[in-house]
């Protein structure tokens, strides 16, 4: 630790003495955070010893500080640890990730309003009514030198970030290259120009060759791990990950109004024990929130069986999603038993605990028998449990390792027909092991499969599911 | 969407992230499936990328554990 600490001292120490004539402009970047609270202890600690050197080094996420944790992302309000976390931090500016929308327009609004710090992107036009303030670009001092920091947000090929349309109505979006160029007066009065985006490595490799007159692309979305920096047509461009396993530190020398050297390294976060005492009070207390025990709605009976629960389940995501059919693998539903009582927040996420999101397509019955049967030999020859269909499956024998022959009804108890088209719902792990021939191969919605849940638990009130199954067995 | 996954084209539902890519390319393979989240993932270029990375249109990926 000690090593690690006098290492990133002297990385700092030697370019304050190495730098006879200019002034040296560091900053700490981060990306797709993903509401990774666990780690901004030792993320606070690690700047606040870069600051101890470096009082005027600035701190940047180019996004996607939320969705990947329940404890951030279901708390009220919507992401309030992360946001505290950074705050206590001192982050200078944040861009927006798709994944800032999802708490959509009122809940977005909030999050940047708790925020000590602006977020940056200048190619989104929200109307005051949203109540969201984003500004393009921040000018910030340091040292006396003008850091321009222009802020690029994602934008997908419908026009709209990758989240759910209904996230961001009143917004709108234009692509980067309508935009960047418009602020190219901004880069003529800055020493240093940083273009922090969230489209991810490849879109930025095509912006650093059109403006190569940016020093620096913090770059994010894609996740990609770069080994510090890579310079591509003379931009320095830097991306560490997903849920900060590094940082990346990035120091530009300037000298008469210029950069003239600059390079990036990584911190691995893991190997930096320090944690600062602060931040670990503020995650001890948002882990011990009690909007995870919160009673959504009331179990009338015990359920025994995971085919009861995962019935539950189906109904759960073919209403949300207005869906006719819902699809769940068998190796999903993780309980067996629950009582009967409350259902809280956080039995639902240990009911379904993978993060999965919906699927949803347009499928023939046809194609729905496919993926059925793909999906029983994917899953370990485990037959799916289903919601607004039922199943007669009949196996070759009793080793249920291969079907014979499998019948579908639909609601109303006659056979599916086989021709007709249903509009149905699975999650995203079934979307992808039933390889079978299909149309339309469905869209991944932004909510997780139990926030699904959880919301059509609360509006039921109560639920009764014993002795509830979607198939029969024979052989 | 389109994905290449180690040079075979996997059609799969947009908002695909690479561990579902990686979860179609492994059962076509015939592979357990179970073992997929330890597989590491590299974009063309051959740069790190985790499972809940976001795909895009005729993205490359490559298995470089398989």
């Amino acid at each position: 630790m000690k090593k690690l600490l006098l290492s990133i001292a002297f990385l700092v120490s030697v370019s304050i003495c190495g730098v006879a004539h200019g002034e040296t402009v560091r900053i700490l970047s981060t990306n797709d955070m993903h509401s990774a609270i666990e780690k901004m202890p030792q993320l606070a600690a690690i700047v606040d010893s870069l600051r101890a050197i470096d009082p005027f080094m600035l701190v940047l996420s180019a996004g996607d500080n939320r969705t990947g944790n329940p404890y951030n992302d279901l708390y009220e309000p919507v992401s309030y640890p992360m946001v505290s976390l950074m705050n206590l931090i001192g982050f200078d500016a944040s861009g927006l990730g798709n994944h800032e929308y999802d708490s959509k327009v009122k809940g977005l609004a909030k999050v940047i309003s708790l925020s000590n710090f602006p977020y940056l992107a200048a190619n989104i036009t929200c109307p005051p009514e949203s109540g969201i303030q984003v500004r393009p670009y921040m000018v910030f001092d340091v040292k006396g030198l003008k850091v321009g920091v222009l802020g690029i947000t994602q934008v997908g090929t419908l026009g709209i970030p990758d989240t759910s349309p209904e996230n961001v109505v009143g917004l709108s979006f234009q692509q980067p290259e309508e935009i960047i160029p418009q602020y190219r007066w901004l880069t003529e009065q800055c020493d240093v120009n940083v273009l922090m985006t969230h489209v991810g490595y490849e879109v930025d490799l095509e912006l650093a060759k059109k403006y190569p007159y940016y020093d620096l692309i913090v770059s994010s979305h894609s996740h990609t791990q770069l080994e510090g920096g890579e310079v591509h047509d003379g931009v320095l461009i830097t991306q560490n990950g997903y849920q900060i396993p590094r940082v990346t530190l990035t120091t530009l020398e300037v000298e008469g109004g210029k950069v003239v050297s600059k390079k990036a390294e990584n911190i691995f976060l893991d190997k930096f024990t320090s944690r600062s005492e602060a931040a670990d009070a503020l995650l001890k207390h948002f882990m011990s929130s009690p909007d995870l025990e919160r009673v959504v709605a009331q179990m009338l009976t015990d359920i025994h069986g995971y085919d009861a629960l995962g019935v539950m389940m189906c109904d759960a995501w073919k209403d949300e999603c207005d869906c006719e059919i819902a699809v769940e693998n068998y190796g999903g539903v993780r309980y067996d038993f629950f009582p009967a009582g409350p259902i809280t927040v956080k039995s639902i996420l240990n009911l379904d605990p993978f993060l999965n999101s919906p699927v949803v397509m347009t499928l023939t019955g046809k194609e729905l028998k496919d993926m059925l049967m793909a999906c029983y030999v994917a899953d370990r020859n485990r037959f799916p449990i289903t919601s607004g269909c039922t199943a007669a499956v009949t196996y070759t024998d009793s080793t249920k390792t291969a079907i014979k022959k499998l019948e579908l009804f639909g609601a109303n108890g006659k056979k599916l027909d086989m021709k007709r088209k249903y509009r149905v719902v699975t999650n995203n792990y079934v979307a992808s092991i039933a390889d079978s021939p299909r149309q339309d191969q469905g869209v991944r919605g932004a909510d997780t499969t139990s926030d699904l849940i959880m919301h059509w638990l609360e509006k039921k009130g109560a639920v009764d599911y014993q002795g509830r199954s979607s198939f029969t067995e024979k052989w | 969407m389109t994905i290449i996954v180690n040079r075979t084209k996997i059609r799969i539902f947009s908002g695909a992230k690479v561990g579902d890519a990686v979860l179609r390319w492994a059962v076509r393979n015939r592979l357990d499936i179970s073992e997929v989240s330890s597989l590491q993932v590299t974009d063309k270029w051959g740069h790190k990328l985790d499972h809940a990375a976001p795909l895009s249109e005729n993205q490359i990926i490559k298995i470089i554990n398989q």
